[in-house]
Order: C-alpha cells, then sequence, then structure tokens
C-alpha cells in the first residue's frame, strides 16, 4: 500500500469504529545538519524518519495514536488505539467537540526550491563552511569558530473523514556563522545573519550563497573580540531600536504567543502558559501605537512559517492580528475557532507524524513602515540599537519580558558613538508596543526564520518565522540583567 | 519495548552492513501515553511509539552521522550508508577518539516497573475523574498532564561492546487555577506510577490556588527567599548547564573554568551525577557505552570536578567520567542525573524562621544573561506569596528575578530536609527546598 491508501485506510478504519471525525498524515522527513567548528568537522548528521499519525474524534472527545511502521495492519492498530482513547476521554467530557466547516480539498503543493540541498554534494558543503571557518579564525582573539548548514525536505500526504487529500512537500535550508572570544571573566560572541543556527527559509540550496556568510565572517569576528574590552551597556530609561532576528523574537514572544487562541482557552495553562489577551479585548484593545501593523501571514514566498495546507487542511491564509496599534485577530483551529463563532485562520500544525496538531505561529510580521534607519538614528537623543538575540524570557501571560542582545551600538544626539556589550532590556507588552513611534521600511525587511519555537505537551518545537524590518520603542528599561 | 535480544539483533545487524573502520550504533526510544486535561476535562489523549537509531562511522579520522526510525532490512543498511557517505565526504577529524572496548555495567533492573507501563488509560482516567469533579466543585479550573511510559537505550560497536538499558516513566504535572488570578502547581516524576499520589497532590494545589487569589505588589528588590523544590529545580539546571560541560570548562566559557579545587559555594552545597538514585535513576552507561558512576560535583562547597566524554577527556589529558550524549553532541558532555544532596531543615522551618522574605512556588522561563558570570533571570509562577512574621501572608503578583548563581550558593541560609526529583531540560535532576538571602527581583507582571 502506498501513504495515501495506509492514510485512508486509517480513516475508514476509524468511521467503521465509531468516529465521527478523522484525519490521518503520513510523512517522510530528511534532514541533514553540518557543522564545522575551530578547523574541524564538528558533526554530519543526516537524518530519515517516518510514520503516520492519526486523530480521531468519537463521542465529541479527542483521541490520537502514531506509529512509525507504515504496514496496515500497524495502521489499524494505532487507529484502534485512537478510538479507545477517545472514549476514554469522552466519559470525562462535559462539552463534545465541534469543528468549524470546511468544504474537502484536493490538491498538491510544494514549497519553492530552485536547487535541491539534498542534491549538492557534501564536498561543496563542507568546503564553503572550511572558508567561512577559516575567515573567522583568521581575525586574532578569536576562540571559537563555527559555521553550520541545516536542510530540512518533509513530505506530507493528509486525509480526512471530510473528503480532503492534501499532498505538500516543503523544502527548507538553513545556515549561519558564530565568532566567540573570551577572556578570564567575559565570553562574547557574534552570530551572522542571526544567532543560534542563523538565517532559514523555505528555500532550497540558492539560500546558501544568497546569505554571503563569507562577506560578513571578518566583521563579526572582529566585533567578537572588541566587545570583550567594550563598556557594558548602561543601566536606565532609554530609546531602543531593535532590527533583525532581535526585533523578530520580540514580535515572537510578545505578539506571536499571546494571540494563540487556545492558550486564551486555557488549553495550554499546564505548561506554555495562557494569555493576557482575554476574548473582551478582541477589536477594542490598544495593543501597541497606531503605526505597529501585525499580521499571521502562511502565505509568504519562502518564509519558514509558509505552507499550502495546515495540518487540518484548512488553507494558508493571511489575517491581522494587530491594525493600526488595536488588536483585532487570535491564531486559530478549527476546533478553538468554533468555540467562539469564528472561523480557522489555517494555524493548526503538528511536529511531524507523532504529534497531534496544536494552534502554531505561521509568519507573524510586523509590517514596514515609512521610515529610513539613518533617519530613525538620527532622531535618536540617547538610545541604543539592539540586534542578535542571546537570551529571552517572558511570563506565562506575555506580559513581562526580559531580553539580552549579543551587541548595542549607544546613540547619543543622534549619532552611533560606539559599541556596548551585555545589552539588556525589559518591558511589559502593551506598554512597549505603545511607545513605539517608528518603523523602517521595505528596504530593511526581512522574514527570519524560528526553527526552534517550543508549545504543547509532550513538547513540540515548530518552525515559524517574522519579517521585521527595525522599530524604534521609547522609555525602556535597558540593562536590568546586571541589577545589583 | 525493544527488548535486550530484540536491540542487540537490530544492531548487529547494522553494524554487519558497515564497511568502516569503526561502527557504533545507538537504538533509543519507547511509547508515551499522555492524558492531558484543560478546563476539567481531558482535552488531549495520546499514544505514541518512537525510535531512533543512529549510527556513526569512521574511516581513519574521517567521520559521518546518521539516524532513522525504521530498522527493517532495507532501511538499516541505507542509514549505514548515509554515515558512510558522510564519513567518506568529510574532513580528517583530529580528535577522534577510536570507540571502546567491552565494558563491565552495573544492572539496573529496578528501573523498569512493569506496572507503570501496564497502567491503562483507561485507568488514568478513572484516577483523573474525582480530582476533575472535585476541581468543577470547587468552581475551579484545573490543567496538567499524566504520562506513562517506557524507554531504552542500547548501545553497540565494532568492538563488540554492548549496553542496553530499558526504563519506565510515570509523572503528573498539575495547575489549579480559581478566580481572580490565583494559581498553584504541583508536579511529581518517578519510574513507579504506584509512586504517584496524584489525588494528595492536586488537593493540596488546589487549597493554594484558593490561596493565591488577588495576588498584590511588592516593590522589587532583593529579598530572603524560600524556594519550594519545584523552583529550585530551575536553578539547579542552569547551575549544572553553565557550569559542569567539560568542554565549556576546558574552553574557559564555564563560570567554573580556573576555580576547579575552589570553595565558591556555601559548604553546605553537595551536587553529584549519579544515575543509580532512586530520584534520578538513569542508564549506567553514555552514549559511548562508557559505564557511569556517581561523581561529585561540589563536594562541601568546593568544586569538585566537570563532566567529560571520551573526545573532551581526551583534549584535556583527563578520564571519560561517562557523560558522552547523543552523537554529534556538537555541544559536549553534560551531567545528566544531578542531584543537590539535602540539608536538615524543613519548608516549614524556612518560612516559621523568616521575618520577612518571599515563598516561590515555581520559577518559569529562566534563561542566561551572562554565562560567564552565571547570571540568569525568569519569572516567578503559579504562587508566589509574602512572608511576614515566619508565617505565609498575602500572594504576590508574578516577579521578574536577575540572579547570579554564583551568589545564590553562596548565599544560603538553608537546605530542605528532602530531595524530590524532577525531568529537567537537559536531563534528570533531584534537589530540596532551599532558603536564600538577597535574592535580587528586578520587575512585577502586570498590565
Amino acid at each position: 500500500m502506498n501513504e495515501k491508501d495506509l492514510a485512508s485506510l486509517a480513516i475508514d478504519t476509524a468511521l467503521q469504529m465509531g468516529a465521527t471525525y478523522a484525519d490521518a498524515r503520513v510523512i517522510r522527513l530528511q534532514r541533514e545538519v553540518l557543522e564545522v567548528r575551530n578547523g574541524n568537522v564538528n558533526g554530519i548528521k543526516q537524518h530519515l524518519e517516518m510514520g503516520l499519525g492519526v486523530r480521531v474524534l468519537v463521542n465529541g472527545a479527542w483521541g490520537f495514536a502514531a506509529n512509525p511502521d507504515l504496514k496496515a495492519k500497524k495502521v489499524e492498530i494505532a487507529v484502534q488505539r485512537a478510538v479507545s482513547l477517545a472514549k476514554d476521554s469522552a466519559h470525562l467530557y462535559h462539552k463534545p467537540v465541534v469543528l468549524a466547516k470546511r468544504k474537502p480539498i484536493i490538491t498538491t503543493w510544494k514549497s519553492p526550491c530552485e536547487q535541491d540541498p539534498f542534491g549538492v554534494s557534501l564536498e561543496q558543503k563542507l568546503d564553503h563552511l572550511f572558508e567561512i571557518d577559516a575567515l573567522l579564525r583568521g581575525v586574532k582573539g578569536i576562540a571559537f569558530s563555527e559555521a553550520s548548514m541545516d536542510f530540512w525536505k518533509e513530505w506530507q500526504i493528509f486525509v480526512n473523514s471530510e473528503g480532503s487529500v492534501i499532498e505538500q512537500e516543503i523544502i527548507q535550508s538553513g545556515a549561519g556563522l558564530t565568532a566567540t572570544a573570551v577572556s578570564d571573566s567575559d565570553v562574547q560572541t557574534r552570530s551572522f545573519p542571526s544567532p543560534f543556527g542563523g538565517q532559514f527559509k523555505s528555500a532550497g540550496y540558492e539560500l546558501i550563497p544568497s546569505l554571503k556568510l563569507q562577506d560578513s565572517a571578518q566583521t563579526m569576528a572582529e566585533e567578537a573580540v572588541q566587545l570583550l574590552s567594550a563598556k557594558n551597556c548602561p543601566n536606565g530609561e532609554k530609546t531602543i531600536i531593535l532590527g533583525g532576528s532581535q526585533l523578530a523574537l520580540q514580535v515572537h514572544e510578545s505578539c506571536g504567543h499571546p494571540v494563540e487562541f487556545d492558550r486564551v482557552l486555557g488549553h495550554e495553562a499546564d505548561f506554555a502558559g495562557t494569555s493576557f489577551l482575554t476574548p473582551d479585548k478582541l477589536g477594542n484593545f490598544q495593543y501597541g501605537s497606531d503605526i505597529v501593523n501585525v499580521v499571521a501571514d502562511a502565505t509568504v514566498p519562502g518564509a519558514l512559517g509558509t505552507f499550502g495546507y495546515d495540518d487540518e487542511g484548512t488553507p494558508a491564509q493571511c489575517s491581522d492580528i494587530i491594525r493600526n496599534g488595536k488588536f483585532v485577530g487570535y491564531l486559530m483551529g478549527r476546533e478553538t475557532a468554533e468555540s467562539a463563532g469564528m472561523e480557522s485562520n489555517g494555524t493548526m500544525r503538528a511536529q511531524g507524524w507523532n504529534h497531534t496538531p496544536i494552534v502554531r505561529m505561521t509568519n507573524i510580521n510586523l509590517l514596514p513602515g515609512d521610515h529610513e534607519l539613518d533617519e530613525m538614528i538620527g532622531t535618536t537623543e540617547d538610545g541604543i540599537l539592539i540586534k542578535d538575540n542571546r537570551s529571552w524570557s517572558i511570563d506565562d501571560k506575555r506580559l513581562n519580558f526580559q531580553f539580552g542582545a549579543e551587541i548595542g551600538w549607544e546613540i547619543k544626539k543622534g549619532k552611533i558613538v560606539g559599541i556596548v556589550k551585555n545589552p539588556t532590556y525589559t518591558g511589559t507588552t502593551p506598554q512597549f508596543w505603545r511607545s513605539c513611534d517608528a518603523i523602517a521600511n521595505q528596504n530593511h525587511y526581512d522574514v527570519w526564520g524560528t526553527p526552534n519555537c517550543g508549545k504543547g505537551q509532550p513538547m513540540q518545537v515548530a518552525r515559524v518565522a517574522h519579517g521585521v524590518s527595525y522599530a524604534r520603542f521609547n522609555q525602556v528599561n535597558v540593562g536590568v540583567g546586571y541589577a545589583e | 519495548m525493544l527488548n535486550k535480544q530484540m536491540a542487540h539483533d537490530i544492531l548487529e545487524e547494522a553494524i554487519r552492513y558497515s564497511p568502516a573502520d569503526e561502527t557504533e550504533v545507538i537504538l533509543n526510544g519507547g511509547k508515551t501515553f499522555s492524558t492531558r486535561f484543560t478546563n476539567n476535562y481531558i482535552s488531549q489523549n495520546g499514544a505514541q511509539k518512537e525510535y531512533d537509531l543512529t549510527v556513526r562511522v569512521a574511516f581513519g579520522q574521517q567521520v559521518g552521522v546518521a539516524s532513522c526510525n525504521i530498522f527493517d532490512g532495507d532501511h538499516l543498511k541505507q542509514v549505514v550508508d548515509n554515515a558512510c557517505l558522510a564519513a567518506k565526504h568529510s574532513k580528517p577529524d583530529q580528535q577522534w577518539t577510536p570507540v571502546l572496548a567491552p565494558q563491565a555495567y552495573q544492572e539496573q533492573s529496578q528501573a523498569y516497573a512493569q506496572q507503570t507501563i501496564d497502567y491503562t488509560p483507561q485507568e488514568k482516567a478513572a484516577r483523573l475523574a474525582p480530582i476533575l469533579q472535585s476541581s468543577l466543585d470547587q468552581n475551579l479550573t484545573s490543567a496538567g498532564m499524566l504520562v506513562n511510559g517506557d524507554n531504552m537505550l542500547a548501545v553497540m560497536n565494532s568492538k563488540e561492546l554492548f549496553a542496553y538499558q530499558a526504563w519506565t516513566r510515570a509523572s503528573f504535572t498539575y495547575t489549579a487555577m480559581a478566580d481572580q488570578q490565583g494559581s498553584a502547581w504541583t508536579e511529581f516524576h518517578s519510574h513507579d506510577m504506584r509512586e504517584l499520589e496524584i489525588e494528595a497532590l492536586s488537593k493540596i494545589a488546589m487549597e493554594r490556588a484558593f490561596l493565591a487569589q488577588n495576588p498584590g505588589e511588592i516593590e522589587p528588590g532583593t529579598y530572603t527567599v524560600v524556594l519550594a523544590p519545584t523552583a529550585v529545580l530551575e536553578l539547579v539546571e542552569f547551575l549544572n548547564y553553565l557550569g559542569f560541560g567539560g568542554m565549556a570548562y576546558e574552553e574557559n566559557r564555564s563560570y567554573l573554568s580556573g576555580k576547579m579545587g575552589k570553595t565558591i559555594f556555601d559548604p553546605r552545597v553537595n551536587l553529584v551525577d549519579d544515575p543509580f538514585c532512586s530520584q534520578v535513576l538513569g542508564p549506567g552507561f553514555d552514549y559511548e557505552g562508557h559505564p557511569k558512576q556517581a561523581i561529585s560535583l561540589i563536594e562541601n562547597g568546593t568544586i569538585k570536578q566537570a563532566a567529560y566524554d571520551r573526545r573532551t577527556a581526551q583534549q584535556a589529558g583527563k578520564a571519560s567520567t561517562g557523560h558522552a550524549l547523543m552523537p554529534p553532541a556538537t555541544s559536549g558532555p553534560f551531567p545528566t542525573n544531578v542531584v543537590l544532596q539535602a540539608g536538615e531543615t524543613p519548608i516549614e522551618e524556612m518560612i516559621a524562621s523568616t521575618e520577612r522574605g518571599i515563598y516561590i512556588t515555581r520559577l518559569w522561563y529562566s534563561n542566561v544573561v551572562d554565562p560567564k558570570q552565571a547570571i540568569i533571570t525568569g519569572m516567578t509562577r503559579d504562587g508566589t506569596f509574602l512572608i511576614e512574621d515566619g508565617k505565609l501572608g498575602r500572594p504576590l503578583r508574578n516577579m521578574r528575578y536577575n540572579q547570579s548563581l554564583l551568589q545564590a550558593f553562596a548565599n544560603l541560609e538553608s537546605l530542605g530536609d528532602q530531595i524530590y526529583g524532577f525531568q529537567g531540560y537537559f536531563g534528570k535532576l533531584a534537589v530540596p527546598a532551599l532558603k536564600i538571602r538577597d535574592f535580587c527581583f528586578t520587575g512585577i507582571s502586570k498590565e
């Protein structure tokens, strides 16, 4: 039996056993991770996996089972288990699950890819990484150099009991570098294009040369060395300008997570937390200043959070989250949307075949404004330009946050006067976004892949992204991480 | 569960396919049955079965790693071929250490409790039913998860080393939420489902949720804190993660680098890594098949040693302590069965001896501010209370802390008289309650 037949068998079996709804996903995943460190291969790992996950609704309750063994008999056993689990759950249900209506879809979808990364030789990839690694180590004072690539190809077929059959293939690539300088009392790292593995996109190998890692290697290494002797980020209230992946993570933690409707409904209360964005705030809460516009857009070509259809078969779409500063939309799936009389905006995704879909971010993008970065710096009296995340922390309702970054540039009277190390800043989500008075234009805009978003029990990791340029915030408490 | 013979057969077949000079194969995985409840009903009920096989091969010093989750003949051969292909296209790894010769291991048959894996979803639902009904009756909202499952880890290499260990897992995490922002938390982990007293634990959490309602504020600053074991967990996790990895230590990136043999913590601080301790049971060998034994990381406040795998040990001119992680383990070795040994003070006594301080049920979303100074930040969660005149007083809003671990473990007032086991992000931990003076809070969570 092929994968579609196995998924269809799962659905038929579930319906025969009393399910009122069922969906099944068969997934094949191929992954390759390469890392060069200090002139040595630190790791080359190639991973293959496959499996089937089946989700059923029986007596108004969910059951889920997953099995890597793609034989008809094993699929039937998985379905029996899922149905049995749903029946156990149903005993304790006081309100049956109802799914928002969807028309069946039969289609295929592929992410854009010019050059399949799994068709590129390991020699070519390693040669490039060794070239970058050598450039980093060429800078005096660098203790550790690292360059890495990460490739991902996921093929999935989704079949549900409503007649949908959706085949998708998503190819994703990522690469980055880090340079670390060490003294007896300090460790400083610079990364490019972004920390934690670099930039990730839904793209083929063509992404790698486009990142031009070699052009930034020396600068990153020199900055890491300079940071050892740089002054610490000052304490107190300052204007800050956030850019690149640091602003992307700010959006992720303080906009993306609080608008997940399953958090709002309490589904994540025991682990990831809930949200300050209670339903009464929808449409009438001033989230940010009126220049703040945030969308959830799973249709952005080439972004890490882009797909054709979510793991419930809902088409990818773009929906408003914050419009002119007002909170106007949640991320929802078919169950959570129906519970509030709304429609799914296609955000249900699972980590692979062995987890059940939950509400996830797609590409949560802060839309560009109309400023040039130079102008934003030029009109800042006393501030810090902060880039490249080092640390993040936020409370369970997504209100109080603190971030640390790799580097800051101190701004005095409209001019950058030098770098500072260990920049940290803290704030409260709505107050912070209401203080946003400038957002850079499209020329500075990029969509930053975040391949490590954790949520759910058992824990699932999602690959999402955030489109940002630069944004300026006022009266922000900086330097707090080193409070005495 | 793949038993010892089944695992042996799969690993042996994989090694047979390998033309490499040296081959090491690791098989791990198991089953997980997770019953998740939210809003007083079971919202997710899942069964997962997942195994991974990882092959590391070396042609001379050219090393490659590949993994897969299916083990029939064709796929097994393919994963070995992939590892060989990666190795042959790789550059020589100057720090490659040849695979180990066969070793002797301490058996841990007590780690597998059959009744844990035999516990049915029906039994779990039946045990949860009165808890969720009680929550409804009291107008509380309950969320949490009850999990049972099993795991195995097996390592074999081309020098005929073979190691196998199976163990079971049972855990209960529980959040009780009352109106007016009152919430409370409890968790318990064991290899034996029979040890999970979920009724008693949830009852205490429900009572605490009422006490936590209508939280007020207190000025950020330094306070004496009494940390429940569920809060101490995050502090010890970062104490370990930032300090005791042999790679970070040798590369001068650890806050402990250069401090070996020095007394930098309170003399009552004793930290060990011990996979044979019942609260943090784990395999008696690492991912290279190197035998583990209990090692002292901190003894009477003095730094005793870091954790090494064979690669980092060779570079440092030391012996492996048996802490290799799954290849390619690019971040190096870490202790994964960590115990902060108990003191003598019941937590009630810690509270009773505090004139003014803060009681913390749980720390949340902690992260590193400065690895070299061991400064971390995070939030309190699910029950923060003012302590006044030796008694738990009014509830407080969640607070942000920024704290050097070096100072925190030097500023110990007392250690709890009992340790509790937890599953952390980097392994298992067992910790007691702690009372610490001058703990630094920098902010409050509020709209």
